[in-house]
């Protein structure tokens, strides 16, 4: 049968990572509601509100590690007093985009620049989303370009950053290639392909 | 006196439904999964009840069966409507009233009854279809609510019913009422008679009222200073006052006000303007979200002394973010293949947990009503 999975995520390039992911799995999951506020301060401060509900229903959380020092220090920290069995909680190193940059071979051929520009550890980027669009400023096609690219410095991503990116996601992201590059991307798949579902115990309908 | 439980069947989006309702209701759910038409189940009703209304022309109104029945109603396929009435701040039915409609299968194809039954505390006091209505199958195209030789026993529900108030507010409708002809909608839910509203009420009320509001506006609205009500050749008139540096200048009458003030000031008209069960339609729009956080304790403060009823819809997120909204006070619509389903806040487990856990009723209960993959919106532009 397969486990509904609520979705907690910060941005909405999160959620076509984590519905990639999912999906990839087959029928082992289906996606129930997307809960998402924008930025991580909306996750951390409604961290225990989720894992309450996480007793009822599985959620899958992803959140960016940002400037943090380390995933395990910012887990133990957000999460007090304690991580429900059903919650899954995940950290991107240093931010969901550097799983993007990961996928070398997908992204460059995606933005039509050669693979040399990319970082051997996408996960040692300080600001992988600025790096992301740096390469995307390279690319040969126009489109791709002015979609992610701000238009000036007075925004922080494209007009169309979001949209673009998603076609890439579920058409061209492999994610066998770019866990290969990032411990925390594999960290999450490993966790979803190991994950069990635990109902409460009351059962419901 | 509140409705305080509707049960539904085949009635538009609804296949099914059994929810309570509280003194204060707030219905959520995605673009088209049928909060109007669950509010439109008690203007239904009112239309059956109120003077000059009835079955057939609450029907004919709605365009007829074939608009009311749900698509998913499959081997039942009769509109069945059951509404219990409490007094306020209860749930102990005091009143119930429930009919089940259908259509002729030839002749004229009338909605008729196939039953119509009232209880009073419990009691079962009228039964149809009764001896005379076997007798005369005509009678069925009546429902006795809405005739007073036959509602007698029962005219509380009759004038608790026919004073339903359902305001939706349209400014551009308030702003230009000659530019939209053709006849009035009964009941007048978009605004088009407000200014007429309020020149019926008595002066000393109305001016009662509109000095409250007065204060609202000047809080609410940047350089807002007075407003008063003015006729001129006996058409009603709002007028207000702005700062200007030319003391004479900034008089503005209401189809130059901004279409927030015209709602803000429609909303806090209609809830101090009577007794009976009100129905609000997305309050929030045009309105600032600071604004919009404080309707639900407005409505609160408004309808206690009243013991007044408000049902309302919304989809707004500063308005669910009130922490003294409770998890009953909502009720959730989510629709699926088989229709809509609705059900109160309370009996979706997670989302008990999530308020344990500290978040608001917004945080918890608006990321079910998104439409899926709204993502890909753009995508097809």
């Amino acid at each position: 049968m397969s486990i509904p999975l609520n979705f907690v995520h910060e941005d909405d390039l999160s959620e076509f990572v984590m519905t990639q992911l999912v999906n990839s799995f087959g029928d082992k999951y289906y996606i129930g509601n997307l809960y998402y506020g924008g930025g991580f301060g909306y996750i951390k401060k409604n961290i225990n509100g989720f894992n309450e509900a996480a007793i009822a229903t599985p959620f899958f959380i992803l959140t960016d590690l940002d400037n943090g020092e380390c995933p395990v220090k910012l887990m133990n920290e957000w999460l007090k007093p304690e991580r429900k069995p059903n919650l899954i909680f995940r950290i991107a190193v240093r931010e969901v985009e550097a799983w993007i940059l990961a996928d070398v071979e997908g992204f460059s051929h995606f933005l039509g620049i050669s693979p040399s520009y990319f970082p051997a550890n996408p996960e040692m980027v300080d600001d992988p989303k600025r790096l992301l669009i740096q390469l995307a400023g390279k690319s040969r096609k126009r489109d791709v370009r002015e979609d992610i690219v701000p238009i000036n410095s007075n925004a922080k991503i494209g007009p169309n950053y979001n949209g673009r990116l998603m076609e890439f996601v579920f058409d061209g992201w492999d994610i066998n290639r770019a866990k290969s590059r990032s411990v925390s991307l594999s960290r999450a798949f490993n966790n979803l392909q190991n994950f069990k579902y635990i109902a409460p115990t009351s059962p419901k309908k | 006196m509140i409705i305080s439980r509707v049960k539904l069947k085949n009635w538009k989006n609804f296949k099914e439904v059994d929810v309570p309702l509280q003194d204060r209701t707030f219905i959520v759910g995605p673009n088209a999964s049928g909060k109007s038409n669950f509010l439109d189940v008690f203007r239904f009703l009112r239309d059956i009840a109120k003077p000059g209304g009835g079955l057939q022309k609450a029907v004919t109104d709605r365009g007829g069966i074939s608009k009311i029945r749900c698509l998913a109603a499959r081997a039942h396929p009769d509109v069945e409507i059951e509404i219990h009435i409490s007094e306020f701040g209860s749930n102990e039915p005091l009143w119930k009233y429930s009919i089940g409609i259908k259509q002729e299968t030839r002749g004229y194809r009338l909605p008729y009854l196939t039953y119509e039954r009232v209880h009073h505390k419990n009691k079962l006091i009228i039964d149809r279809p009764e001896a005379e209505d076997k007798k005369d199958q005509e009678r069925l195209t009546q429902t006795y609510l809405e005739q007073i030789n036959a509602n007698k026993e029962f005219r509380d529900i009759n004038r608790f019913l026919e004073n339903v108030v359902y305001l939706h507010l349209l400014p551009q409708l308030l702003k230009h009422p000659n530019s939209f002809t053709g006849p009035d909608l009964p009941g007048d839910p978009f605004g088009k008679g407000f200014l007429d509203r309020i020149s019926k009420v008595n002066e000393k009320t109305r001016s009662a009222w509109l000095s409250k509001i007065e204060i609202a506006l000047r809080i609410a609205v940047p350089q807002f200073k007075e407003f008063k009500y003015t006729e001129e050749n006996g058409r009603p008139h709002l007028e207000a006052v702005y700062e200007h540096w030319r003391p004479k200048a900034g008089r503005q009458r209401e189809d130059q006000f901004s279409d927030g003030t015209l709602r803000l000031i429609g909303l806090l008209w209609s809830l101090q303007e009577s007794d009976n069960l009100l129905l609000l339609e997305e309050p929030e729009l045009s309105l600032n979200g600071a604004i919009v956080s404080k309707i639900p304790a407005l409505i609160y403060r408004l309808q206690k002394p009243r013991k007044r009823q408000i049902i309302l819809t919304s989809h707004s997120s500063d308005l669910l973010n009130d922490s003294g909204i409770s998890l009953d006070e909502i009720i959730v619509l989510e629709p699926t293949q088989e229709g809509t389903n609705a059900r109160t806040a309370t009996t979706i487990p997670e989302i008990k947990a999530m308020l344990d856990g500290g978040m608001t009723p917004s945080a918890a209960i608006l990321p079910r009503t998104k439409p899926k993959n709204i993502n890909q919106l753009t995508i097809g532009f």
